[in-house]
């Protein structure tokens, strides 16, 4: 029986709570530093604050901490990856049905439920800007479902600040998505002007693009946050050699996209020229691991070589070896020479006549005239691609490597189709070229070359959508 | 979206219902028949008559004022109990609601069904709790404290007690229903503004469209009726497709198009799905793909539609579709010809198909036709009978056939002219629209009544005979032995309005042909040399192509939307795609003539007052239940038959009704053995056939199973309709609803006072 007064019980249990305050307190005091996500550094505050900063435990280790999604898990008293997994096949069923309203809402109330679930962010921003988009059938639609996908995971950035592959993956889609697509011509277009008039008065969407740049410098962006990301903190999911090339892909891509469009002249050889130093001096100068994690740099010297075989403590032939291994597999040299060749002032001259030559075939300049003396002065069109084709060889006697490459020398021999068929217009015998040789060579190109004078003719030279 | 409004057959599912009552009633009394004879031995039979007596007689004893009472009493317990703190939780979710669903869709039209879900899913689902506590708790709490001692003792009948819970909690639920639903209808109106702008301009968002649907079936390329149109590979196989710049189309029945029902003017709405198997051009790609509507009004594709499935009959039923009944007798004299010199190019199938045909397609459509048809009804319903007879081994049968076609071809050569004035084809283009796909309420369409378009050759030959047939009354066609000099201007009239070219093409060919004496003039009338009637002398002219309109625009020709196309009020609209390479996919929900709107809150409360059915339901069946069992007990078995009700009496339906698969045992039996249903289980014949009485047995009982447990579903389909913008359907959502509950209603309330009169109140 308890002997002890009120008065007396109240002071033990007074004492008892003091008493577990002390560990509690130990064990669990909050950290009342801001914490860099992913930093790992010390903190003060309880131990298990520590461990959490120490490991990457803590939502705010991790990225952004969304309210409503911490109300959701506590509200579900750790149920959270049974509720995840219904959620997850409702989506599916949302998707089969088409009703996108709802999945994008399941999705998010998903991602409410696991927030630092990469993979998820992943998945389902791949799915909505892939699969949901090409469900719909007006352009201004399907860019509108991109456009969420790439919000999507630009979310799931803000929500895991350490996930590298994520900001990888926004300028992916910013860039292949956008610009490689079937309807890429629109996508350009609409990435800098919304369809959406009425929200962006016809300006680009400030949440995907606010300074209304170009769809692959914004990639560039994107993949230079991601590189970044990944010398802090490891990127999950790609080859670091190939990710890391990432920027520099998104310069060349802008240059040719650019070229598509229609621009030619200084401002396009400036293109090429970033893109080249892009390659050359930053990615080129990376430090990565090969084989056996022995370091190498792609852009190296004869001394470069010599240093980092010391570094490694291997031999000079190993660290070449390495080297030149790697070289191949990332094309290295093949993107270098490309990007030389077209900042030079010869293909970009080569490439501006044929374009020019094509305008002139499809405005009708295409009838030779005569002079005062009735000798046919050959048409605006033939003069054009004659000249361009000149150009382009004597590029190829510059550059050898360019001669075998498909996309130089498709142009070429189209230029070649054309100006054949010029003379077909004129009546009149074609003579020689400087392509001949080319077109002797590449013969089994001829039908592709065909097509793309159809195509051309049929859908226009710019505007081929 | 996916739903299929289905009408509910009240009159079916009521026989059904009385079967089903009766049943258990009968075993009811059964069972209770042996138990008193088994608990009073020689005197079981009086006292079984006296306890029936007694419950049945307190039927028709009930006290209003007592069953009020006992109702007020269970609001009071119910509000004791704390029912009322829900709304604090409610107030929570829509403080943060907001943040889960407005972020999730920028567009206001995307985020409309959302909120709608979201608000009517939480009503229900933070009342449901409610209900099912009280109503499973409060009779056996009553019992347990021996508080119910008190009321039993009181003139209070065990059934007002059971009807004075069932009162009082639904009327609990249905209090905090109506807080709520309005609550939850200010919260949706102020998260969303009150009309969005689209590619077709500014719309309301808060309203309930009025759906009217018709039924639907296709046409393949070939024109031929199809049950579906194509599959495009879509695995959830809602829509099917039809091929664009073909002849395939969706076709739709519309009933009830008068002008009372519709107003002057016919607003359609459609929601098609469009499918690409090449990019397509620029304009497409930013447009969309193109449809049409066309209104037909073609009593020959009704007749005839389906006589050429069969391709041997194929050039019969083109020839028939096509008016050209000449040309069909003389096909059946060849058919009839061929049938007995080379039977073997007839193929059963086809002779089958064309027997169907006949019997289930012509000959109705013949016999309801106002003229008198009945000759070549019959015609082809011995022809249908013949051919239904067919077989390789009976080659009388060809015969049979052979001379039902003879006779057939007889009858319709004689009726030629008839059956051309009687079976008319009216096709009334519209203009194309782009299809908004997913873009809900985008696709609206306004037909008005008077419809002016470019005429087939057929229309325009029809038009211009009843315009001659009608100056030829007037006698001013002609003018003493020649036409009539002002018949061009005559033409140009407004009442007639024939374009000045094509007016002056009629009158040359009429002065020609009059000239060449395929006309004459009797009487002051202008009549077909040969005897022919006008329309037919028309007819002929459009088919040599001698009437080809002068004018750019065609044979402008008028309609009346009511009177010409769909004069008993059945309206049929074809839809077809205009883009080559292109399809469309639908499905019957998908086009509909809309009625005029109603306010949001119209559909808002049907759909509310369907979860306040349901809720009521869940009352009443925890309230039963709470009659036989105890809370626990009886708690679990509410939510169980709710659970399964709500989420499983599809499934149990379908594997009702499916003929695929195996039974249980015989699956088990599978499963163990590793093999699949089509090799069969490895045992022996015996044994499997008493494996199939189990399954049999298994499957009889799961069907009786799935007639006691509620459907839970149709309370909820309401929400489906309100959340995409139309009005709650009475026949399709609410009678179900009502009917679902009251049937429920009745049984329920017998079986919980006769649980509660005959059992041991002392029993805690």
């Amino acid at each position: 029986m308890n002997t002890l007064s009120s008065h007396k019980r109240k002071l033990v249990y007074g004492c008892g709570i003091v008493f577990l305050l002390i560990p509690i307190y130990y064990l669990g005091a909050p950290t009342a530093q801001d914490i860099e996500p992913g930093v790992k550094t010390e903190v003060k505050g309880g131990v298990l604050a520590q461990l959490r900063v120490r490991y990457d435990l803590g939502e705010s280790t991790l990225g952004e901490i969304d309210p409503s999604s911490a109300a959701m898990n506590l509200v579900l008293l750790g149920l959270r990856g049974p509720a995840a997994g219904v959620l997850n096949l409702q989506a599916l069923e949302y998707q089969k049905k088409k009703d996108w309203a709802k999945l994008k809402t399941t999705v998010d109330s998903i991602l409410k439920l696991q927030p630092h679930y990469v993979e998820i962010w992943k998945f389902q921003g791949w799915n909505l800007a892939w699969n949901v988009s090409r469900e719909w059938d007006k352009v201004a639609d399907r860019f509108y479902w991109v456009k969420e996908g790439l919000k999507f995971v630009q979310l799931g950035t803000t929500r895991n600040a350490t996930a590298a592959i994520l900001f990888h993956n926004v300028g992916e889609f910013a860039g292949s998505k956008i610009g490689n697509s079937d309807e890429k011509i629109f996508f350009r277009k609409f990435f800098v002007s919304d369809p959406d008039k009425e929200r962006f008065d016809g300006k680009a969407d400030p949440e995907i693009n606010p300074s209304g740049k170009d769809n692959y410098l914004v990639a560039k962006d994107w993949f230079d946050i991601a590189n970044e990301k990944d010398r802090q903190f490891g990127l999950k999911g790609k080859t670091i050699v190939f990710a890391r090339q990432a920027p520099a892909r998104a310069l060349f891509d802008y240059a040719r996209a650019r070229q598509r469009d229609g621009f030619f002249g200084e401002e396009n050889r400036a293109d090429w020229n970033n893109a080249y130093q892009e390659w050359t001096t930053v990615y080129g100068k990376e430090i990565f691991l090969g084989l056996y994690d022995i370091k190498y740099k792609l852009n190296s010297t004869e001394e470069d070589l010599v240093q980092l075989a010391e570094e490694n403590d291997v031999t000079l032939e190993v660290q070449k070896r390495t080297w030149d291994s790697n070289l191949k597999m990332t094309n290295y040299r093949f993107w270098m020479d490309l990007a030389d060749c077209e900042r030079d002032p010869i293909m970009v001259e080569a490439h501006k006549k044929i374009f020019d030559g094509k305008v002139d075939y499809k405005e009708g300049r295409i009838y030779d005239d005569l002079d005062e003396n009735d000798k046919p002065i050959p048409s605006a069109a033939e003069r054009n691609f004659m000249e361009g084709m000149t150009k382009m060889v004597e590029a190829f006697e510059k550059y050898p490597d360019m001669a075998f490459h498909d996309l130089y020398v498709e142009e070429g021999l189209l230029a070649l189709y054309y100006w054949t068929k010029l003379h077909q217009v004129n009546d009149k015998q074609p003579g020689r070229t400087p392509m001949d040789a080319v077109a002797n060579r590449a013969q089994d190109l001829a039908l592709e070359v065909e097509r793309q004078f159809r195509t051309e003719n049929r859908k226009g030279i710019i505007d081929q959508f | 979206m996916d739903f299929d409004p289905i009408t509910f057959n009240l009159q079916a599912s009521f026989i059904s219902w009385l079967q089903l009552v009766g049943a258990l009633l009968a075993i009811g009394l059964g069972v209770g028949f042996l138990l008193s004879f088994s608990n009073n031995g020689a005197k079981g039979p009086q006292a079984f008559v006296g306890g029936v007596t007694s419950f049945f007689g307190e039927l028709i004893s009930l006290s209003p004022k007592r069953i009020l009472a006992l109702m007020s009493l269970t609001l009071k317990e119910a509000t004791r109990r704390k029912a009322l703190l829900v709304f604090v939780v409610f107030a929570v979710l829509l403080m943060f609601g907001g943040w889960f669903l407005t972020d999730s869709n920028e567009r206001p039209e995307l985020q409309f069904g959302v909120h709608v879900t979201f608000m009517l899913t939480v009503i229900s689902w933070l009342i449901l709790p409610i209900a099912i506590f009280l109503s499973c708790w409060g009779i056996p709490e009553d019992i347990r404290i021996r508080s119910l001692h008190t009321v039993v003792t009181k003139p209070a009948r065990r059934m007002e007690v059971v009807i004075g819970r069932i009162l009082g909690y639904s009327t609990m639920c249905g209090i905090v229903l109506v807080l709520m639903g309005v609550v939850g209808y200010i919260w949706i109106q102020r998260q969303l503004p009150a009309t969005v702008t689209t590619d077709t301009g500014e719309r309301s968002l808060m309203t309930c469209r009025v759906p009217v649907y018709g039924n639907l079936f296709f046409l393949d390329r070939q024109a031929l009726p199809k049950e579906a149109g194509l599959n495009v590979g879509d695995s959830w196989l809602y829509r099917s497709f039809v091929e664009g710049n073909s002849a395939s189309r969706a076709v739709w029945y519309f009933r009830g198009v008068t002008a009372d029902a519709v107003g002057d003017e016919l607003t359609v709405e459609s929601r098609f799905e469009a499918f690409r198997t090449v990019k397509g051009s620029k304009n497409s790609v930013q447009k969309g793909v193109e449809a049409q509507y066309t209104l037909v009004n073609d009593i020959r594709a009704e007749a005839f539609s389906s006589l050429g499935i069969g391709a041997t009959f194929r050039p019969i039923a083109d020839a028939f579709k096509d008016a050209s009944f000449v040309l069909a007798a003389d096909r059946l004299d060849s058919a009839s010809e061929n049938l007995t010199t080379a039977p073997d190019s007839f193929p059963v199938t086809d002779c089958k198909m064309l027997a169907l045909a006949c019997i289930r397609q012509v000959v109705p459509t013949l016999e309801s036709m106002g003229e008198d048809f009945t000759d070549v009804a019959a015609g082809f319903k011995t022809m249908g009978e013949a051919a239904q007879k067919i077989s390789e081994a009976d080659p009388e049968s060809y015969q049979n056939l052979s001379k039902a076609c003879k006779d057939l071809s007889t009858i319709v050569r004689d009726r030629a002219e008839d059956l051309l004035a009687s079976m008319p084809r009216i096709e009334v283009p519209l203009d194309s629209f782009a299809v908004s796909e997913y873009h809900e309420g985008d696709n609206v369409e306004s037909i008005p009544r008077k419809l002016s378009y470019a005429g087939s050759n057929e229309a325009a030959a029809r038009f211009i005979a009843s315009v001659l047939s009608r100056l030829n009354d007037e006698a001013s066609l002609v003018d003493g032995s020649e036409i009539s000099a002002d018949l061009t201007a005559t033409l140009q009239q407004d009442d007639i309005g024939i374009a000045e070219s094509n007016a002056g093409l009629i009158q040359k060919l009429l002065e020609e042909d009059l000239a060449a004496d395929a006309l004459k003039i009797e009487g002051g009338k202008l009549v077909v040399a040969d005897g022919r009637r006008l329309l037919t002398y028309i007819d002929q002219l459009v088919r040599e192509e001698r009437l080809l309109s002068l004018d750019a625009a065609g044979w402008v020709l008028t309609a009346d939307l009511f009177d010409d196309l769909a004069p008993n009020g059945v309206l049929r609209m074809e839809v077809s795609c205009l883009n080559d390479q292109m399809y469309l996919g639908m499905a019957r929900p998908d086009l509909f003539i809309r009625l005029k709107d109603r306010p949001f809150w119209v559909g808002y409360t049907k759909a509310l007052l369907t979860i306040g059915l349901m809720l009521s339901l869940v009352v009443v069946v925890g309230v039963t239940a709470s009659c036989m069992v105890k809370g626990p007990v009886c708690f679990f078995l509410t939510l169980t038959l709710f659970i399964v009700g709500q989420y499983f009496h599809p499934f149990i339906q379908e594997l009702k009704a499916s003929q695929q698969g195996t039974g249980m045992i015989e699956s088990a039996i599978l499963m163990v053995q590793h093999r699949n249903p089509s090799t069969g289980a490895d045992i022996s014949e015996s044994r499997m056939q008493m494996v199939s009485v189990v399954d049999n047995s298994l499957t009889t009982f799961l069907s009786a199973v799935s007639n006691i447990v509620p459907d839970f579903s149709v309370f909820s389909a309401s929400a489906t309709y309100i959340e995409n913008g139309f009005d709650v359907p009475w026949a399709s959502s609410v009678l179900p609803s009502l009917a679902t509950f009251f049937g429920f209603l009745l049984p329920c309330i017998l079986i919980g006072a006769a649980c509660l009169k005959f059992r041991e109140l002392e029993a805690k």
